[in-house]
């Protein structure tokens, strides 16, 4: 046997171990959820029912209004940490300020607090009648807001805890890719005469490019498929489905419902979802450094 | 080449014997039959003494190793759909009674017509205890308890707001009144009524019409000139600022708080919570009555209470019926009852002397007679979204809540959305 076909067995072998957990924890789990989606009943009492789950999905209002709930979440919460977790990152990292370390904690503080214990916190501060942002607010002499009981306060509430929550995150990213290129690029832009904001536009931002693939991955991820356990602790999806997420609504027809086959019906629809995602993420990826490199 | 061949060997191995002796274990047990772990599933709040005993006595007499698991109800529907799905069995469950027919309807609890019928306690219970346990003529499971919601009212401070402690309201005229002097009185530092958080105790204001059930014939029936003047009443309560609303989210336990602290005159609230009054708040004072009901109505409630089933893959099928008639027998409710409070569905257990002076249960007895169970209809037909804790139902009570929309409105959306979904599980 040829030394090169010999390290290709080799290496397919030792691939085995993985293949078969990747096989029995994600491609027979996905198969089987496929089979399921085009059935209906009971588990141990499934009828086969065609395309009908879908039709159900694509019919029901309160499908596509968790689909918008949380294209709006992650839409405005991305555009918030996005821009300003790359200001704060280059400060972090381009700025002499003071206490710096105690700064970088400070940020990323939030981020290691256990969320569900994080989130019943903000869940008494934004309490209409006893939370502490109400007695603040009655403090200089303005009326009590019903944060979480109004549907548009709602969740601009729960973007606002999203991006307190994953702002250290998204810091750290930027700062690391930030930290990454060298000073000399600053400081001979600097010496020809470039200004802070000029060496942010020509140096910063074209060299952390690779870094914000990335960061529109976890954004993304975050408001998509991790916004449940923020919606489920902070409003319940309330009030009247105004912060019920894609995650929150599949959640309730599986467990709530016992509906298996279309919560699992859902599940593929979310899963072409992030796979054409992936793809836009790909292309966008190549375009942008194809110029790069 | 034999070294990597070696590594992988040695990997497949441990995942085969990982899985291997997972399986065989799940196997062996499935196989044992009447020996093995008799699994027993409970709530977390309803864990009596009485309850423990009579369960240690029986297990350890039949020589049953006895795997006890409490939950709370929304942690103990995901384990039974966990186990209903793997065919995993749970050989004794206490759930909520509208939850048996439920499982019963989908075939995922054992039926026990014929046991049950061939039982000669069967006519001590109370006959509208079956109707929770029961699809057609098939009946899945026994009453453990039999409850129903009433208001509990802080006798003190009505008395501080010049209303007589002894006479609650008792119609939404009455109700309104005493909201408006408890807010004459307290001002803000106390409200007159707090709506829960879970949208099955607002419930109990809509059957007080001439239709006291969600469904009827196959369609909502709760879209009802009572129902809209019901709801309109208790948005006029809202914006005048006269009662405490829930925060979207808030937990169970968040209005019975503010009751136990004297911050909130009036709830809504069932025999369940008279423990956790005496051992919370010994001190407070309460009165317990019919739910006020607008004007020229009859005054009624939802029926409550858990039941005690058996799921379809338990192997003990003999031993769980067994130990299910010593649990609901009148010596153990009589015990219960007078550890708790707890009311109970023996027709001989409301007439028994030793637990007539037990708090509650006298005044419990008139709540009771006006009971009926709301949604059953949707439990049976599986539509757990109508239910009072399903979704449809909670944007219903939410748009009450948190809305200007008007109630006929809401009803008819409701109504509309309902009978969509009643549509679709009929197709």
């Amino acid at each position: 046997m040829r030394n090169t076909t010999r390290r290709y067995i080799n290496g397919y072998i030792l691939l085995i171990p993985t293949l078969i957990l990747i096989v029995t924890f994600y491609l027979l789990p996905f198969i089987i959820a496929l089979i399921n989606s085009l059935h209906t009943g009971m588990p141990g009492h499934y009828e086969l029912n065609g395309l009908w789950n879908y039709a159900d999905v694509f019919t029901s209002s309160r499908f596509w209004n968790s689909l918008w709930v949380t294209t709006r979440f992650t839409a405005v919460s991305s555009i918030i940490l996005f821009f300003l977790g790359f200001i704060l990152a280059e400060t972090l990292v381009r700025r002499k300020i003071y206490f710096k370390t105690f700064s970088s904690a400070s940020i990323l503080l939030p981020y290691i607090i256990t969320p569900a214990v994080a989130i019943l916190i903000w869940q008494y501060m934004f309490h209409t009648d006893a939370g502490i942002l109400n007695h603040l607010l009655g403090l200089i002499g303005m009326e009590p807001i019903g944060w979480l009981r109004r549907p548009d306060s709602a969740m601009r509430s729960l973007i606002a805890v999203q991006c307190w929550f994953t702002l250290g995150y998204i810091i750290v990213l930027f700062a690391s890719g930030l930290q990454a290129i060298p000073a000399s690029y600053y400081e001979a832009a600097a010496m020809d005469g470039a200004g802070y904001w000029r060496c942010s536009r020509s140096i910063s931002v074209p060299l952390v490019l690779p870094t914000v693939v990335f960061v529109l991955i976890m954004l993304l991820l975050a408001g998509y498929v991790n916004s449940f356990t923020l919606a489920s602790l902070l409003t319940g999806g309330g009030p009247i489905g105004s912060t019920e997420v894609y995650m929150l609504y599949l959640y309730s027809i599986a467990f709530g419902n016992f509906d298996i086959p279309l919560s699992n019906a859902l599940t593929m629809i979310l899963f072409v979802l992030m796979f054409l995602f992936s793809i836009g993420v790909r292309s966008l990826q190549k375009r942008l450094f194809s110029n790069l490199y | 080449m034999k070294r990597a061949i070696m590594t992988a060997g040695l990997l497949a191995a441990m995942c085969w014997i990982a899985f291997a002796s997972g399986g065989a274990d799940a196997a062996g047990k499935a196989e044992e039959g009447g020996a093995g772990d008799f699994v027993v599933y409970w709530n977390t709040n309803h864990n009596y003494d009485t309850y423990q005993r009579i369960i240690n006595d029986f297990v350890a007499e039949k020589g049953l190793d006895l795997d006890f698991q409490v939950y709370l109800w929304p942690d103990m529907r995901k384990k039974l759909l966990i186990n209903f799905s793997a065919g995993e069995p749970v050989d004794l469950i206490e759930v909520p009674g509208n939850w048996i027919a439920e499982f019963g309807a989908n075939g995922q609890v054992r039926d026990i017509t014929a046991k049950i019928n061939g039982w000669p306690e069967k006519s001590d219970f109370l006959e509208g205890t079956w109707a929770e346990t029961s699809v057609g003529d098939s009946i899945y499971g026994v009453k453990i308890h039999h409850t129903a919601m009433a208001l509990f009212y802080n006798k003190e401070l009505m008395e501080g707001a010049d209303l007589n402690p002894e006479s609650p309201p008792a119609t939404f005229g009455e109700f309104k009144n005493a909201l408006v002097k408890i807010k004459e009185t307290y001002g803000d530092s106390v409200a007159g009524f707090i709506f829960d958080s879970d949208a099955g105790y607002f419930a109990n204001f809509l059957q007080s019409g001439k239709n006291p059930y969600l469904i009827r014939d196959n369609k909502i029936a709760i879209n009802n000139p009572e129902a809209a003047a019901t709801m309109t009443f208790l948005r006029d309560i809202i914006s005048e600022d006269l009662v405490q609303i829930p925060e979207p989210g808030a937990n169970y336990q968040a209005s019975r708080r503010l009751f136990l602290e004297g911050k909130v005159a009036m709830m809504i609230s069932g025999p369940w919570d008279i423990a956790n009054l005496a051992n919370n708040a010994p001190d407070i004072d309460y009165g317990i009555a019919l739910i006020p009901s607008l004007e020229g109505t009859e005054p009624r409630g939802g029926v409550a209470g858990t039941g005690l089933t058996i799921s379809i893959d338990s192997h003990k099928e003999d031993l769980s019926w067994e130990l299910i008639q010593r649990l609901t027998s009148l010596e153990a409710e009589v015990a219960a009852t007078q550890e708790t409070g707890m009311l109970m569905p023996r027709k001989s257990w409301a007439t028994d002397p030793r637990i007539q002076n037990v708090r509650g249960v006298q005044e419990f007895k008139p709540v009771l007679a006006a009971a009926v169970p709301f949604d059953i209809d949707a439990a049976v037909m599986g539509l757990t979204e109508l239910r009072g804790d399903g979704d449809l139902f909670v944007k219903l009570y939410q748009q009450l809540l948190y809305t200007d929309i008007p109630a006929g409105k809401i009803l008819e959306d409701f109504e509309t959305a309902g009978n969509a979904a009643i549509k679709k599980k009929l197709r």
